[in-house]
């Protein structure tokens, strides 16, 4: 045995510890879905899913029907829409500084990265965060928490940040 | 006569009595008159102390000889090598060290401390979908506006204070 070997055997040995430490982070890989199994049927939370099949469904029917009183943003809404996956909303208005603080501990920043956050003069929090799989966005949470309410938005499928871009420029002119 | 004189100097010679002389007159006639046969034997041995004395050490002997002394005492180049044993003992550790990381990770998540530790349940969304699609556009609708809005205020006070970065700019110049 020379030391070449004993080398080898070492970075077996630290490839087995990272090996072990991203299985052990994997276990919180799924911190959103924790998070949102946690408060589905508290009854403090307002809870909301829009399937793939509900996403298929707006896409199709008449834009008479859903009253779409701007065209311009219902067609920048209906784009990202037919994207989607799904939404998940989760809300409250019961001490939404604490959930904001608390969805912010528990969302893995391995898994997630920060795109935007927002601190505004009221001491309201925002914070945008994406997951990407090969440079595609696959996830969009919304964080917020102020004051009034706790928001948490989780847009899955594949999202451009173009055509969110283009939305709020149509919400921006009004 | 000449053979008596010959067995006489031997006998000297062989009890040790005989001066450099005798030895040398031995030589001589042992060399130069006709001998006996039992003188033969003599007269061959002298002849091989005389070769022999003619042999002598090489030119580079000393050298030769000084090279083998010199390799002699010059020491090894030392290999460290590490006996299996060890390298079963290194591993070892290397093996706790892991298994120590992965519980200590395993049982002190670092990123989950605040919210409650409940196991992920398989929800059934669909008794939190909207009834209707008109229903569920409108809060698709809402939900986009909540994140454009936001996109907005959140870009719109990045541009202030990059605004206000380049007033601070002109000021310091």
């Amino acid at each position: 045995m020379k030391i070449k070997h004993f080398f080898t055997l070492a970075i077996i040995a630290l490839a087995a510890v990272n090996g072990l430490a991203q299985g052990a982070t994997s276990t919180t890989a799924s911190a959103i879905d924790k998070y949102f199994s946690s408060y589905v049927e508290d009854k403090r939370f307002d809870v909301v899913y829009i399937s793939p099949k509900l996403f298929q469904m707006i896409g199709k029917i008449d834009s008479k029907i859903l009253d779409m009183e701007d065209d311009a943003e219902a067609k920048a809404i209906l784009d990202m829409a037919k994207d989607l996956q799904g939404l998940r909303i989760l809300t409250t208005d019961e001490t939404p500084e604490v959930f904001y603080k608390e969805a912010k501990a528990k969302i893995n920043t391995k898994e997630y990265e920060v795109l935007l956050t927002v601190r505004d003069k009221d001491g309201d929090n925002v914070e945008f965060l994406i997951k990407e799989t090969n440079n595609v966005i696959q996830e969009l949470l919304l964080l917020s928490g102020g004051k009034e309410e706790f928001v948490l938005l989780s847009f899955m499928g594949n999202l451009d940040l173009n055509k969110i871009t283009r939305l709020a420029k149509e919400i921006e002119k009004k | 006569m000449k053979q008596q004189q010959i067995q006489s100097l031997l006998d000297k010679y062989f009890a040790g009595e005989s001066s450099l002389q005798e030895e040398a007159q031995l030589r001589q006639l042992l060399q130069t008159e006709p001998i006996s046969e039992e003188h033969l034997t003599y007269s061959e041995w002298f002849q091989l102390l005389d070769e022999e004395a003619e042999l002598s050490l090489g030119d580079d002997f000393d050298a030769k000889v000084m090279a083998s002394i010199e390799a002699y005492s010059k020491p090894k180049p030392v290999i460290r090598t590490l006996s299996t044993s060890w390298i079963l003992r290194i591993a070892a550790v290397f093996a706790l060290v892991a298994t120590g990381l992965w519980w200590l990770v395993r049982s002190n998540p670092v990123e989950q401390p605040v919210v409650a530790e409940a196991e992920v349940k398989v929800i059934d969304w669909s008794k939190y979908e909207p009834k209707t699609v008109e229903e569920a556009y409108k809060v698709t609708r809402n939900a986009f506006r909540k994140v454009a809005t936001e996109f907005n205020e959140g870009t719109a006070i990045a541009t202030q204070g990059i605004d206000k970065m380049g007033e601070m700019g002109k000021l310091i110049k």
